[in-house]
């Protein structure tokens, strides 16, 4: 965390509205690539978005911490995104089942588009816990217990969806040799 | 190690999940396996396409101006609140303000009261011959005690536990 951040959320802390507007200019990529990721649909990771920074605005006088404020930031957006996925699957999914991978043929699109569709492809369960591990960097001890699930699980689920990327990923660049 | 161990592995040893020794284990493994080797390096490189692919996902342009505008929004609503607590406790008080004399009047009862009482009581012990005083005491503490296990128990069956949760 840089010395400019910290300034920053200590200046918001005070009650500096000005400062809010800097940091939702700064952290809204990240925030919404982050929400993205995990939700795949871009007219709910803009949705999401926003309401993480609500949320932000209205607690972080709570932030004990300003140097906590990476962590505290990616819980409030790990924990959005997973309540509006319940949301959206409010029956769970049989591990069975998430071993079916689309069949869909892939789209003739560069590098980026491509990993893209590819973690679109991914059931969500698989994309989430990928998502917390690779771009948000937790580790498997803490993704447990974001999921509530055992970290046993945690490890296959990270290890079938690197399998299932490598699948669909050499799988796209075949038909885009094509 | 075989292969088939190492491979289920291999996600653990890329984030850095295994402990020394099983680190150690699958690194020779590695040293020793082509095959394996290019897995570990798939891998990695999966990794690394994964932080660039989300890195260069496109924002929409608009959104930065939404979120403020939600912001805004959020603030106007806050200070809005803050009328509506303060008006809500004028409301509120101004009763209380009226009811005060009374409240006060009652207040005073119960002292009255409670202050007799102990009077009473202390001519009483002082009449009484010793035991009789330590008898009545320590039933009164007994009772005192049980009172205020039964208040507790008649409390724990009503709603006002639940609200003060």
């Amino acid at each position: 965390m840089t010395e400019f951040d910290l300034k920053l959320i200590e200046r918001i802390r005070t009650g500096d509205e000005q400062s809010f507007t800097v940091l939702v200019k700064s952290y809204t990529p990240y925030v919404y690539r982050t929400v993205f990721a995990l939700l795949q649909d871009r007219s709910e990771a803009e949705d999401v978005s926003q309401e993480v920074f609500i949320k932000i605005y209205r607690s972080i006088g709570q932030l004990g911490n300003p140097h906590a404020f990476h962590s505290w930031l990616n819980k409030i957006i790990t924990h959005t995104c997973l309540d509006r996925l319940k949301k959206q699957y409010p029956t769970p999914i049989a591990d069975s089942e998430l071993d079916i991978v689309s069949q869909e043929t892939s789209q003739q699109l560069d590098q980026h588009l491509l990993i893209r569709d590819a973690l679109q492809r991914l059931s969500s369960e698989y994309r989430e816990t990928l998502v917390l591990r690779e771009w948000q960097g937790y580790s498997y001890e803490e993704i447990a217990n974001i999921l509530g699930v055992p970290v046993g699980t945690v490890k296959s689920r990270i290890h079938t969806a690197r399998l299932q990327l490598r699948k669909i990923l050499s799988e796209g660049e075949r038909e885009k040799e094509w | 190690m075989e292969c088939q161990e190492c491979l289920e592995r291999m996600s653990e040893y890329i984030d850095g999940e295994l402990c020394n020794f099983e680190h150690a284990e699958i690194k020779a493994h590695l040293i020793s396996c082509q095959n394996c080797q290019n897995v570990a390096r798939e891998f990695q490189m999966l990794q690394e396409r994964f932080q660039r692919s989300l890195e260069n996902s496109p924002v929409p342009i608009e959104l930065e101006q939404r979120i403020l505008i939600a912001v805004e929004q959020e603030q106007q609503k806050v200070s809005k609140q803050s009328v509506f607590t303060l008006i809500t406790l004028v409301l509120l008080g101004s009763p209380l303000l009226l009811l005060l004399p009374f409240l006060l009047r009652i207040v005073h009862l119960f002292y009255a009261t409670g202050y007799a009482f102990w009077r009473v009581k202390t001519v009483l012990l002082m009449l009484l011959p010793t035991t009789t005083s330590w008898g009545i005491g320590v039933t009164s503490f007994f009772l005192s005690v049980f009172g205020i296990y039964m208040i507790r128990a008649l409390l724990r069956g009503s709603r006002l536990k639940e609200v003060s949760l």
